[in-house]
């Protein structure tokens, strides 16, 4: 196994990671950050916990990327580190440039759907067919676990159709309209 | 006073206070009679249990609320006494009838105060009859500007004024000074009128810096009222309390015994017989004012039993039996320093949202001085059916820096997996520095978020990049693997675990 390179996003400043196995599956890595060499013995308990040592200092990290679709490009990822959680986007370096260069064709033109976080009941839409909506303003309330949870629109632009009824039942990721 | 022995009492809950109060039974040797619906058919209360019964699907109505379910198979399993828990039906006083007319004991208070403490607005009225001072302000609108000045003045500046249809900060001013106080007061008139088409406005004082400080009291049959040093819940979002600690540190020794002798005055005025609360809310100048009295046990309870070392519900269950409590008094002699936190199903980072799942990996705090409540296990589900609250965590310590830091290093001990929790966010309240002073109001939480900044420092960002990038680096080389290995060796499409042999090697 070749050396790979990452890019990891956090509070939107970029940092340049190389990742090195030394072809061997002992868990032993090398980690560059931003030109800093770090060694790493790391340990996966089960449930993607993985105890890590990083030049002897000892941490229990915790992976999450339950929210990830399948999407190779999505590098969406959040770590759980003594407490604290420090949500990033990591992704290796090809996919990276595929993924800026997709952006930037698609980024004005954008469908977006709007999907349901969480399985809940849909209380009410506040918004129709054709309406004109401003990005932040609450278009669905979803009921779960007896709380009312607005969602609003990620973007500008015009309703283009709603996917379900006020009174149904929707499960997590269940898409509930269309803003184009 | 004739007492009956409680031998087996129906838990009608679910959750962490089922379990709670199934865990007193088993202290005390009484049998515990769980109830369930669909989705808690595997929950911990119904494992804990000496028997369980189905109820119901998950819909409330239709099982926890369901009074003639309940009743029949209190009747039917042989319970001799029903312990409501908090929230559902607890304080429901057509609850309270139903159990005692089906010749069982109610673990609570009787429906008469509960009734008299049902709704605010009746609540009030009968504290200001028995002189338990209320939140000044007015019972009904007024329309005479001179008379409201009169009544303004006498309140002392400042006030609110409110439209009476009011809602979401609309029609709502608060005057500052007695000059300003008729142009407002027609400002706010309009304001009404043109918001919600009537004019109507009251007024009531306008606390400064609010503080939530409540009085727990447990009173028997034999006319003996037990009074515990306050808790303070000013630590709320949306008016739901996410951090309680005992006693307050705004409170002093003789704040608390005129607060005690409030809560008994109040206790008195509706002739309290179990555990109840007095809710208070407290101004930047320690005058306190009646808020509503809770007629059960509190989520936030354990705070009191920490500093107590009492169980408040074998109290209970002693009050309910007919027996006298013991001469204690916790207003004088109480220990030490305790501090709870709300575990909630919710991502703070998005808005905090509900984010009902699986929990797949649990490790719950222990070590010195800690309590964790719960009903969730590893397996179990935390569903979209019921409230997000999935765990309290509880500290003590002998002073009240040292009960915040094991709270907060038992909360850096929880970790689940599955789903999000508000763990962190908990954690960024402790050490926020209104909260380490003990300076803080209700407002704590809304100028938290105003702030909000980024809770962890460069090294946590470091260690997490790093764990990052060997998580995706393993998941490069197993798609590689995957391209370049057509086979029948299915190990090969298992994802690689950082480290294949790892799981083996002992710590």
């Amino acid at each position: 196994m070749v050396k790979m390179k990452f890019s990891g996003v956090a509070d939107k400043q970029e940092h340049r990671l190389i990742v090195d196995d030394h072809d061997k599956d002992d868990g032993i890595y090398t980690v560059e950050v931003d030109g800093q060499i770090f060694s790493v013995d790391a340990h996966a308990m089960p449930s993607q916990i993985v105890t890590v040592l990083i030049d002897n200092k000892s941490y229990d990290v915790d992976v999450d990327d339950k929210d990830l679709s399948n999407d190779p490009l999505d590098g969406r990822i959040s770590v759980r580190v003594r407490g604290r959680v420090v949500r990033l986007e990591v992704l290796e370096e090809r996919r990276k440039k595929m993924k800026d260069a997709q952006s930037s064709h698609f980024a004005q033109s954008g469908t977006i759907r709007v999907i349901s976080p969480m399985p809940g009941k849909i209380l009410r839409y506040l918004v129709d067919i054709g309406d004109e909506v401003k990005e932040g303003q609450g278009v669905v309330v979803i009921e779960a676990m007896k709380m009312e949870n607005e969602l609003s629109a990620p973007k500008d632009g015009i309703v283009k159709s709603i996917a379900s009824t006020a009174g149904s039942a929707v499960d997590g990721g269940a898409l509930l309209l269309v803003i184009d | 006073m004739t007492t009956r022995k409680i031998k087996r009492i129906l838990v009608a809950n679910r959750g962490e206070i089922a379990v709670r109060v199934i865990r007193t039974c088993r202290d005390l040797g009484i049998e515990s009679v769980a109830v369930y619906s669909d989705p808690d058919r595997s929950s911990l209360h119904v494992r804990f249990a000496t028997e369980a019964y189905h109820i119901g699907p998950a819909s409330p109505q239709e099982s926890y609320l369901n009074i003639a379910k309940i009743i029949d198979v209190a009747k039917r399993c042989g319970a001799d006494a029903i312990h409501p828990g908090y929230g559902f039906l607890s304080e429901n006083p057509e609850f309270a009838d139903a159990v005692i007319n089906a010749g069982l004991i109610f673990i609570g208070p009787n429906a008469q105060s509960m009734e008299a403490m049902a709704t605010k607005t009746r609540a009030r009225q009968v504290m200001i009859d028995a002189q338990v001072p209320v939140v000044p302000g007015l019972e009904d609108s007024i329309k005479d500007e001179k008379e409201a000045l009169s009544i303004a003045k006498a309140m002392g500046f400042p006030v609110m004024l409110k439209a009476v249809a009011g809602g979401g900060g609309k029609g709502m001013r608060k005057v500052e000074r007695e000059e300003d106080f008729m142009s407002f007061f027609r400002m706010a008139q309009s304001e009404a009128r043109n918001s919600f088409g009537n004019d109507e406005v009251y007024i009531e004082k306008y606390l400064n810096k609010p503080r939530h400080i409540e009085m727990q009291v447990l009173a028997d049959m034999h006319g003996n009222i037990r009074l515990f040093v306050e808790r303070e819940c000013s630590v709320q979002r949306r008016h739901q309390k996410l951090i309680e600690e005992s006693p307050s540190p705004f409170v002093d020794q003789d704040m608390r015994e005129r607060m005690a002798l409030v809560a008994q005055k109040a206790c008195k005025a509706v002739n309290y017989i179990g555990a109840g609360t007095i809710e208070f809310l407290v101004d930047d100048q320690k005058n306190f004012y009646f808020m509503e009295m809770n007629t059960r046990l509190q989520v936030e309870h354990p705070i009191t039993e920490m500093v107590s070392g009492l169980d408040l519900v074998a109290e209970q269950i002693t009050i309910a039996e007919g027996k006298e409590l013991a001469p204690y008094d916790f207003i004088k002699d109480f220990n030490g320093w305790a501090m709870e936190a709300r575990i909630c199903a919710e991502d703070p980072i998005r808005d905090f949202m509900p984010t009902p799942g699986p929990v797949n990996h649990l490790r719950l705090p222990s070590g010195p001085y800690t309590r964790t409540d719960t009903g969730i296990y590893p397996g179990s589900a935390i569903t979209a059916d019921y409230d997000p609250m999935i765990a309290k965590v509880i500290a003590w310590g002998p002073t009240r820096d040292i009960a915040r830091r094991r709270l907060d290093r038992s909360l850096m001990e929880f970790a689940m997996k599955g789903c999000t929790t508000n763990t962190m966010f908990l954690r960024q309240i402790l050490a926020y520095k209104p909260f380490v002073e003990g300076t803080y109001d209700t407002g704590i939480i809304p100028k938290y978020l105003k702030k909000s900044p980024l809770w962890y420092r460069e090294e946590h960002k470091k260690v997490a990049l790093i764990a990052a990038a060997i998580f995706n680096f393993e998941k490069e080389k197993k798609w590689l693997s995957q391209i370049s290995v057509n086979s029948n060796d299915k190990s090969s499409l298992n994802p690689s675990r950082w480290r294949s042999t790892s799981a083996h090697r002992q710590l």
